[in-house]
């Protein structure tokens, strides 16, 4: 709650022209829509396209924000709607499919990371990029964006109860993908 | 077996149930073994595997500054949303104040109006009445021609049974703008 009411405070000052505002918001959550965004897409370079796209439109169409909501949600709504309109546009699905598999490990590298992090963070990812596409868009907008599953269902325009399949089966498959690579503590 | 209330876990896990939701779940994870096993390996896994650090992608330092100067970039219509938010709240009020108060104003001159009409009509009946008593009971006849004229005299004659003589020329006289001519006047007594 505290979160919310620090993010509203910076979206005020951002709306009302102060750019550290903004600023402020942008680096706070940069990583989480851009690691979403890279996911959603399996290509990193657009990835960064929609990013700038996304912060844009949020900030082009700052009028809409609903200060009940959080801005988190709100920001993830935006990149996932300039995802999907991009891949209705581009037509590139199965393109992007390819890409991803050939991305995936290479593009979660970090300098600074230990090398057992890094490689639980490889597993993990290979894990959530082998969900069916839709089960993989409720579990980055709920664990990387905290979206409620109320919004979920509003951001992908279906029953809250399909979310919520969906999640239990996205679940259920990065737990056994992760057994599968022999990860622990997930059972 | 798996059990149909699980999706009431994930709900619990994202603060989306109610307070009596929160503890019919929990209480039913007391009974429900595959719900609580579900519940603590979701929470599990959401503390060591899904957190911002494993799953979040870092963004290049040249990105960012792409984004922060192309968003510094952008002409700051936005700057009067909050202004306009408040404004048009205000404006509405104002305008609700307004109709209300116009409407109060109206009313209160239009029923001043009224009460001088009502008042003025009823100076205007009592007088009529006091004159149709005064002629009733000198005698004296009254002018036929006009409904106002009739119902003063009928108002007359009721008072006055002993009047019913200068009530006749009244009968006779004719109504509103009905013609009388070419019309020849006939004494049925006779017949």
């Amino acid at each position: 709650m505290n979160e919310q009411a620090e993010d509203r405070g910076l979206f005020d000052r951002w709306v009302n022209g102060d750019i550290e505002g903004f600023s402020q918001l942008y680096d706070k959550y940069k990583n989480r829509v851009f690691a979403f965004l890279v996911r959603m897409t399996g290509n990193k370079e657009l990835a960064e396209d929609l990013l700038q796209e996304t912060f844009l439109a949020a900030l082009r169409n700052s009028h809409q924000f609903d200060r009940n909501r959080s801005f988190l949600s709100w920001i993830f709504g935006i990149a996932h709607k300039r995802t999907i309109d991009h891949f209705r546009h581009a037509k590139v699905e199965t393109e992007h499919q390819h890409d991803a598999e050939r991305s995936v490990g290479t593009r979660l590298e970090s300098p600074e990371e230990s090398v057992s992090n890094q490689h639980l963070r490889g597993l993990i990812n290979e894990a959530v990029e082998s969900l069916d596409p839709l089960q993989r868009e409720v579990f980055l907008l709920r664990e990387l964006g905290d979206v409620p599953f109320k919004e979920i269902a509003r951001i992908m325009d279906c029953p809250i109860n399909t979310a919520l399949g969906r999640m239990r089966l996205a679940l259920r498959n990065i737990r056994k993908e992760l057994e599968k690579r022999g990860v622990h503590g997930v059972h | 077996m798996e059990c149909t209330r699980w999706d009431e876990g994930l709900l619990l896990t994202s603060n989306e149930l109610s307070e009596e939701g929160k503890q019919s779940f929990e209480s039913h994870t007391e009974e429900c073994p595959y719900c609580k096993t579900e519940l603590s390996l979701y929470r599990k896994n959401k503390k060591a595997f899904f957190t911002e650090a494993i799953l979040s992608e870092a963004t290049t330092r040249d990105l960012d500054t792409k984004i922060l100067d192309a968003c510094s970039r952008l002409p700051r219509p936005t700057s009067v949303v909050p202004i306009t938010f408040y404004f048009r709240k205000v404006a509405l009020s104002v305008l609700f104040l307004a109709i209300g108060f116009g409407g109060g104003v109206y009313f209160a001159v239009n029923l001043d109006e009224a009460g001088q009409d009502v008042q003025l009509a009823n100076q205007e009946e009592s007088a009529a009445g006091g004159v149709a008593a005064t002629e009733a009971k000198t005698g004296e006849s009254i002018s036929p021609g006009g409904e106002q004229g009739e119902t003063v005299l009928a108002e007359a004659t009721n008072d006055s049974a002993g009047a019913e003589d200068t009530v006749e020329p009244a009968q006779s006289s004719p109504r509103g703008n009905a013609s009388l001519e070419g019309v020849v006047p006939v004494d049925l007594k006779d017949e």
